[in-house]
This record gives structure tokens, C-alpha cells and sequence, in this order.
């Protein structure tokens, strides 16, 4: 019954409303299937538990912040939907830590099992997750490709071992290793996405109250 | 009371999971989440309910804690951090914090009641805190209280049964709960609780009405009389 429900709620039907705003939505979750250097998500078909535990096994990095990215074409290439495999696109300095990747990805995973995606895809979803607002447009251009971002954290599920040998090729940059991450966090900006209060952070880290920010989104 | 795990849920759910505790509402296990120690809260199914009642009330439940949780963060009163709540399962999975509840620590062979006295100003102080946010915690008894091993931080569990209210009553209430958890179970240390309220006075703004209202709450019982 539950089912039945999100499915009527997510999936309008022609003539409705609701439509018009799902073809948006559709076009802007195309604006975030890019990627980069992949985390590797293993997508195990259902039994909610055994989903999470392969989640992810393998990180082999992000770019080096040295130069701008071609976030303009990489874009470009994504509203056409020119990329495959597709990845989630993330902007790296929007990520305190991998943790929130791998709590994303979980919830997408759930999403994707209980039918009730509210974006596209589940590489999308990751991304339209990892924020703390319900909408998706400002979701996508908060923590996906933009212009003038100058490091990108890419995840895909399910991802070969030569994915990232295919994604790297559309991204102008240096691979670095995954253990990078942390230094190209931008701890004011995420604060400022999430806003986070100072009181907050006096109880433990920024990934804690980001963690309790995108959980919390639907309540 | 017929209770039982949630069916939707796939057999193996649980796995890997270890019961803590149990109420009337859920069970509570300890388990892991993407390599962290977690807590999973999982309101099961009452049978006796209608299904559509069953689901609407746990879903209000369950958004409620989870947003008292992160209020009671955003006001500098450590609670556990969310990671994930999900629906379908009726299920939270929160961060596992490694400590002793304050019953423990009260009830071991051997009290360190200097240390004890710090552990109750913070709690005066934590509940003070909540209360001038306009959160009620609703069940603050010793047992919804740890004290966390690494730092002896003061974290308050369980909010189940909270609610946004600046009501004095309210709050008059929720100290007359915590006061009675003190007295009734750990009276053998002396009068801990005016400790407690000391804290309290001490930190909170509106201290004096809920202060008021705490010693009417103390008189008559924290059941209200309507009659008429």
C-alpha cells in the first residue's frame, strides 16, 4: 500500500499538475551524470541490510584543485547525457568527509529499493541526498558541476574496474588519491550550504551535523 | 502486547544486530552502519492498531524524535547524531555513544560523588538548554542519560516522547519526572537533584516561571486535575 502511494506521488500521471515539474526534473538530474575519479558502489540487489555492507570498497580519488575544471562543457555533455557510464558528479569542496558519500549513496540505494526515487537516477539521487533541502534544482547546483569549481569527487554504483579510466578522460584534471579529500573541504562553504550553527560544532565535527542535516531532510 | 518485528523488512534485517533494549514502542539494537558503531531504533508494528492509524502515528513518532534530536544539537545539547532515518522499516539509525547511563553509574558498587556532582550540573545545565529552545524531552529519567567514556560529556537519548513547547507546565513536568527518577531509584547519595535544579536556576532564562510551575507540578502530581 505504501508502494502504491509513492509511486502515485512521484510518478504523475499525464495531464496532471505535477507533470511540468517533473520534466524539470528530469533535465536537471541529466545536469549531474558526469564524473570523475569513481568510488567504486557495489549495488547488491535487495535484502536492506546486505546493501550497504559492499557500498563502497574502493576509492581511487578526485582531481587536484590546481586548475579549473571544463565544468562548463562537462555540463554541457550532461544535458545531453553524452557520458556514460554515468557517475555522480560532486563538487569535492562541498564534502567533509566520505562518510556522507557512503550515507548518500546508502539512502539512494534504499530509495532505489523501496521504488520511491525522487530524482532520475540513483546517481542523482546521491547527489540531490547529499543536500539538506528538499529542492532538487538548487540540490544539483549546490553540490554538482559548476562553473568554476576546481575539484570533483565522482562516485558511481556498480562501478567496473575501468570506469574511472573512462569517466578520467572526460574531466580536465589531475587524479589524485582519495585521501586528498579532506584537504579540499571547504569548511565555510559547507556551513554556509547547511547552515550550521557554531553551537553545533562545539559538540563534535562538521560531518556529524552535516550527517544529521541530509538524514533529516524529510522530516 | 503482541509485538513484532516489521515483515516488510527482509529476515535477515537484523543480522549482525545486537538487542539493547526494549519498550513499548521499539526495540532498540546496536549495529553497524558503513563501518560506524551505530544505534538502530525500530518501532515495530502493533498489531491491534489499524494499519493505516499504525503507520501515520509511527511516522509522526518517528519524524518528532528525529527532529528533536537534531533541535536539541542545534541548541548545544549533545544527543546522538542522526545518520539515517527510513520509513519503510520505521527505523532510526543514530550514533552509537560509548558510555554508562547515569542509573549505572548511580547504581555501581562504588560512587565517586565528587565526580557525580559534575555529571549533575551538566544535566541541569543540558536541560535548561532544551528548554529555553522550546524543546521537551518528555521522558528524563536517569536511564535516558550517558555519560559518554572518553570525555564524561552528558548525552541525552531518547526522544520519543518530546515536544516543541515553551509551556512552563511542560517543562515543570519534565523536571518533576526527572525528579522522581533521582528520589524514587538513587535517594541511597542524598538529595542529588538539588544539584540538578541549582544547575538548572543557574543556566536557564526562564528559570523562575518553570520554577513556579515545577513546585505546583510537585504538589499535586504530574497528572493534571480536570474536573469540570
Amino acid at each position: 500500500m505504501q508502494r502504491n502511494l509513492l509511486h502515485t506521488k512521484h510518478c504523475p500521471r499525464p495531464g496532471s499538475r505535477k507533470l511540468k515539474s517533473y520534466k524539470l526534473r528530469k533535465l536537471v538530474s541529466h545536469l549531474i551524470f558526469n564524473a570523475w575519479p569513481v568510488l567504486r558502489v557495489g549495488r547488491q540487489a535487495c535484502g536492506t541490510k546486505a546493501i550497504y555492507q559492499d557500498l563502497l570498497r574502493d576509492c581511487s580519488g578526485k582531481s587536484q584543485p590546481s586548475w579549473s575544471i571544463n565544468s562548463r562543457e562537462l555540463r554541457e555533455q550532461i544535458v545531453e547525457g553524452a557520458l556514460e557510464p554515468e557517475a555522480a558528479f560532486i563538487k569535492a569542496s562541498m564534502v567533509p568527509d566520505l562518510f556522507i558519500i557512503r550515507l548518500a549513496a546508502y539512502q539512494a540505494l534504499l530509495a532505489h529499493h523501496n521504488g520511491s526515487l525522487t530524482t532520475r537516477s540513483l546517481h542523482s539521487e546521491l547527489l540531490f541526498n547529499l543536500s539538506g533541502s528538499k529542492h532538487i534544482a538548487e540540490s544539483l547546483k549546490k553540490f554538482g558541476v559548476s562553473e568554476g569549481c576546481s575539484s570533483l569527487l565522482v562516485a558511481r554504483f556498480d562501478a567496473a574496474s575501468n570506469d574511472g579510466d573512462q569517466i578520467a578522460t572526460y574531466v580536465q584534471g589531475n587524479l589524485t588519491p582519495i585521501s586528498g579529500l579532506s584537504s579540499c573541504a571547504d569548511p565555510q562553504a559547507i556551513k554556509e550550504a547547511y547552515k550550521i550553527l557554531p553551537l553545533e560544532l562545539e559538540l563534535g565535527s562538521l560531518a556529524d551535523a552535516v550527517c544529521g542535516r541530509m538524514s533529516t531532510r524529510s522530516c | 502486547m503482541e509485538a513484532s518485528p516489521d515483515n516488510t523488512a527482509a529476515d535477515d534485517f537484523f543480522e549482525g544486530c545486537q538487542l539493547i533494549s526494549q519498550g513499548a514502542e521499539a526495540r532498540v539494537w546496536q549495529t553497524e552502519l558503513l563501518g560506524r558503531q551505530a544505534i538502530l531504533k525500530q518501532r515495530f508494528n502493533k498489531k491491534y492498531r489499524h494499519p493505516t492509524l499504525d503507520t501515520k502515528l509511527t511516522n509522526t513518532r518517528l519524524k518528532q524524535e528525529v527532529r528533536s534530536l537534531l533541535k536539541a544539537r542545534k541548541l548545544g545539547v549533545m544527543a546522538p547524531t542522526v545518520y539515517l532515518v527510513d520509513f519503510k522499516t520505521r527505523a532510526i539509525y543514530m550514533e552509537h555513544v560509548a558510555g554508562k547511563t547515569m542509573k549505572e553509574v548511580l547504581n555501581a558498587a562504588e560512587v565517586d560523588l565528587a565526580e557525580v556532582q559534575g555529571m549533575l550540573v551538566k544535566i541541569g545545565q543540558a536541560v535548561a538548554m532544551l528548554h529555553d529552545g522550546g524543546v521537551v524531552h518528555g521522558d528524563l529519567t536517569t536511564s535516558n542519560i550517558i555519560v559518554r567514556d572518553n570525555d564524561q560529556q552528558v548525552v541525552l537519548i531518547d526522544f520519543g516522547l518530546s515536544s516543541n513547547t515553551s509551556i512552563a507546565e511542560d517543562k515543570g513536568v519534565d523536571l518533576y519526572v526527572l525528579e522522581r527518577a533521582f528520589t524514587s531509584a538513587h535517594s541511597i547519595h542524598g538529595n542529588l537533584f538539588d544539584k540538578v535544579l541549582e544547575a538548572y536556576k543557574g543556566s536557564s532564562r526562564h528559570w523562575s516561571s518553570t520554577l513556579n510551575r515545577f513546585a505546583e507540578v510537585r504538589m499535586r502530581g504530574r497528572k493534571r486535575l480536570m474536573v469540570g
